[in-house]
């Protein structure tokens, strides 16, 4: 009996299988497109199992060259933990809580041990140099070989998933790390639209709430890995000046109107519903921006400033990060005390230097909003000030994360603002104290 | 901004519709004009003042009702256009000598001093303009001549264009004049255009996306802005984008701005020889880098194509002044080739062996026009 084989193909992003055994139940996601079978890249390796399962012989044109010996990366020794449950679960699987030097060795000896040719999707270009700069320092480089095809490539989200139809098929292994801190539209695309075989996903503690969500690109939760000591950490409550006592009260009284309008008639619609209906209905936009101007009043204002101060000349010689809540008081931060900014608007080549030079200690503090959550190594710093805003736990904790043990963080609270209750919502340990602080002006 | 730097719309900023497989970019016309006069009015009272402010502006102000989800792209294009270019080096140098002098234990004082000093500036003027190359602080400047609301609208059509183009993976170009420029500027981007076929009047070019080359697009994108200078042209490129795929079709009949005008001649010789052709043969049409020929493995560009308004087939025009004389015999293999083909050569420079020649016009300081005509009214005979 002649068995015809199945054909695996990418064409443009999308997996295309031609001579489907009629008898084999295919993967659940393909659709018929005349004699083909269309769906996500990610499918490519439901469909090579369902062969194999049913002994179907099979042509992946997808396959990307296997790494050559003098490519492979070291392997560290010992071989990580996680490594063993990950090859055990078919090379697919998340993995929570590790520190960064293991999620940096996990992903070496998964290249190591699959001989794959390994796409590593992170957050932003702040990661994208603590990686290139770890792996430098293991002596790997990332460049490309003759043939133009990477052993290890590293992206942004952003970046990969726009362009992932023509990556899809350079690379088997995909590693994510941190999606949790990515827009989900992009995780999505970027694992939809991956054909790799073997899939690795590390997540934070934090994002164990959403590991469901990555499932069918990256697999089922394997460890979550105990989390290490966390630096010693102090409230500052901050009283509002009697100007911005007041404006902060009107902009709080101009939201609280319409929202409470807004939850008696829609009470089981969440904020981020009434966030969407704000920004397109003229009646509730004000509100919207009285939230905002709310928000800016108590993130940054003169007695976060005073404190900054103090803070900074305490710790003078230290290392040390502060995480403004925004642009404006970055660059107002960097020029009151000559500290070097982290900022998305700056060239690249500017910042990639200015994170390079506070790892090799030329600088000694650094000032930014969110580049730096990422942007620097894990324990990198002594202190840490948070003084505003944030986009909730995740981040919090992955600032927090950027602190060395020994080191302090400090969070500065607006006294009698939202910023009390998100202070405590987000804070994964309570804080060792909290005190009222009157800062010399 | 000069209007050649002009970027490309992003993805997320591209408004197009399906028809059948073609993607018709939503292009803007004179039916936007009204909103778009409004935000040059609105944007020409932020003049001197900081980006940031006009930013702030837009964020809070109501969406204009007749522009809808065109409003972005047009604000983004207009705020490239009023933005002057950035000294983005010196102030780049500038921040992160004054950061390493006080990570060093400099005081401020010291620091700032120090910098400013090194940079020929004063202590003050360095600190408030630390950040004035970002774009939240530069100030907007009012270009010269003001933009009017056509122009702000086949300015954002052709960043529309680019737009789409970024997204290609093939692309075929039918060119009518200009196939010179296009080509020399393919070259020098890297932009792999392929000569696929070449008749008297036009050429036909090829675009492959290379595998792997993550901005073969862009540099094809960055060709659109000679496309208008070329008498006629039609791209057709397919475009994948949004989970679409589909042909993307641009034509001379688009209205797109065109960039910086290319040189209309090479020399004052081709200069004055079209103008006095032009005034003498009233019943002949003159057309500029018509197409290649090839010679060879090589590619020759003719300087005019001629030819009477009532027929198909010209006359190739090459005006050679040899100010590098290696490329005569290039030129006289051409001359062997081509039994329409004309060269005016300078008379000392002509090969004793030539002089005479049927499709060689001497000159001394200048080409005369009716030398000229008077060979291209003679009938084509194989020469050489």
């Amino acid at each position: 009996m002649v068995t015809d084989t199945t054909t695996i193909l990418l064409t443009e992003g999308e997996l295309r299988l031609r001579g489907w055994p009629s008898d084999v139940v295919p993967p659940f996601g393909l659709v018929a497109a005349g004699a083909e079978l269309r769906g996500p890249a990610r499918l490519r390796r439901r469909a090579r199992h369902a062969l194999v399962a049913s002994a179907r012989p099979f042509c992946d044109s997808i396959t990307p060259s296997p790494l050559a010996p003098d490519e492979c990366p070291p392997t560290p020794l010992p071989p990580p933990s996680t490594l063993a449950t990950w090859l055990a679960s078919d090379s697919e699987g998340l993995v929570a809580g590790l520190p960064e030097r293991e999620r940096i060795d996990l992903v070496l000896a998964a290249a190591h041990q699959t001989k794959a040719r390994t796409l590593l999707v992170v957050r932003d270009s702040g990661a994208e140099t603590v990686w290139r700069r770890a792996l430098r320092e293991r002596g790997f480089s990332t460049m490309t070989n003759d043939e133009g095809a990477c052993a290890l490539a590293i992206t942004s989200a952003g970046d990969a998933a726009h362009s992932m139809h023509w990556r899809a098929h350079r690379h088997d292994l995909l590693v994510v790390d941190r999606p949790e801190q990515m827009p989900a539209p992009t995780v999505h695309a970027v694992l939809d639209g991956s054909a790799a075989l073997h899939r690795l996903g590390l997540v934070d503690a934090h994002g164990l709430a959403r590991v469901g969500e990555w499932s069918a690109g990256l697999g089922t939760l394997l460890a979550v890995a105990a989390v290490d000591s966390s630096p010693r950490r102090l409230h500052l409550h901050l009283p509002l000046s009697t100007t911005e006592r007041a404006d902060y009260e009107t902009a709080w009284h101009t939201f609280l109107c319409a929202f409470d309008a807004f939850a008696a008639a829609q009470p089981n619609a969440g904020f981020g519903t009434f966030i969407q209906q704000a920004r397109r209905d003229d009646s509730q936009r004000p509100a919207l921006f009285a939230w905002h101007r709310a928000l800016r009043v108590a993130s940054y204002n003169a007695a976060k400033a005073a404190a900054c101060a103090e803070l900074i000349e305490r710790h003078r010689g230290q290392r040390l990060l502060l995480f403004a809540p925004d642009r404006a008081s970055t660059y107002e931060l960097s020029r009151a005390h000559l500290i070097a900014p982290v900022t998305a608007e700056l060239p690249r080549r500017e910042r990639t230097d200015t994170l390079t030079a506070f790892a090799t200690g030329r600088l000694r503090a650094l000032v930014g909003p969110r580049l730096l959550d990422l942007g620097v190594s894990e324990g990198s710093a002594d202190v840490g000030i948070l003084i505003g805003g944030g986009f909730g736990e995740a981040q919090q904790a992955a600032r927090v994360r950027r602190i060395a043990t020994t080191g302090i963080v400090y969070q500065l609270v607006a006294q009698d603002t939202v910023e009390v209750g998100r202070a405590h919502r987000f804070a994964r340990t309570p804080a060792a104290a909290s005190t009222d602080v009157h800062p010399r002006r | 901004m000069p209007i050649a730097s002009l970027a490309p719309l992003p993805l997320h900023q591209l408004t197009f519709t399906r028809v059948d497989d073609e993607l018709v970019p939503a292009w803007f016309s004179d039916r936007d004009r009204p909103w778009l006069r409004d935000l040059l009015q609105e944007a020409q009272a932020f003049v001197g003042r900081p980006v940031a402010e006009l930013l702030s502006r837009w964020r809070r102000s109501d969406d204009d009702p007749r522009a809808g989800r065109r409003l972005a792209p047009a604000q983004r294009v207009l705020l490239q256009w009023l933005q002057p270019p950035s000294s983005r080096l010196e102030h780049t140098k500038m921040r992160q000598e004054l950061f390493a002098a006080a990570a060093n234990g400099a005081s401020r004082r010291e620091a700032l001093a120090t910098v400013a000093t090194s940079h020929a500036r004063a202590s003050d003027d360095l600190m408030a303009n630390l950040f004035a190359d970002l774009p939240h602080a530069r100030a907007l400047v009012w270009p010269k001549p003001a933009p009017s609301p056509s122009d702000l609208a086949i300015a954002i059509n052709r960043c529309l264009a680019q737009g789409m183009l970024r997204t290609a993976h093939r692309a075929e170009l039918q060119l009518v004049g200009c196939a010179r420029t296009v080509l020399r500027t393919a070259w020098l981007h890297a932009t792999n255009l392929v000569v696929v076929a070449a008749a008297a009047t036009h050429v036909q070019l090829r675009w492959q996306c290379p595998e792997g080359d993550a901005r073969a697009a862009r540099r094809l994108a960055s060709l659109v802005p000679l496309l208008p200078w070329a008498r006629d042209f039609e791209l057709r490129a397919a475009c994948r984008l949004r989970g679409t795929s589909g042909t993307f079709v641009l034509t001379a009949r688009d209205a797109i701005l065109p960039g910086p005008e290319p040189r209309a001649f090479d020399s004052a010789l081709e200069r004055h020889f079209a103008n006095d052709f032009l005034a003498l043969a009233h019943d002949w049409e003159l057309l500029r880098e018509p197409a290649p020929l090839v010679c060879g493995s090589q590619l020759a560009f003719p300087d005019f194509l001629a030819r009477r308004r009532s027929e198909q087939t010209g006359w190739w025009i090459e005006i050679a002044g040899l100010r590098d004389r290696s490329v005569l015999p290039n030129k006289l293999a051409l001359l062997a080739q081509e039994p329409n083909y004309v060269l005016c050569l300078p008379r000392h420079l002509v090969p004793t062996a030539l002089l005479g020649h049927a499709g060689i016009v001497a000159f001394t300081h200048r080409v005369h026009a009716e030398q000229v005509l008077a060979r291209l009214s003679q009938p084509p005979q194989r020469r050489l």
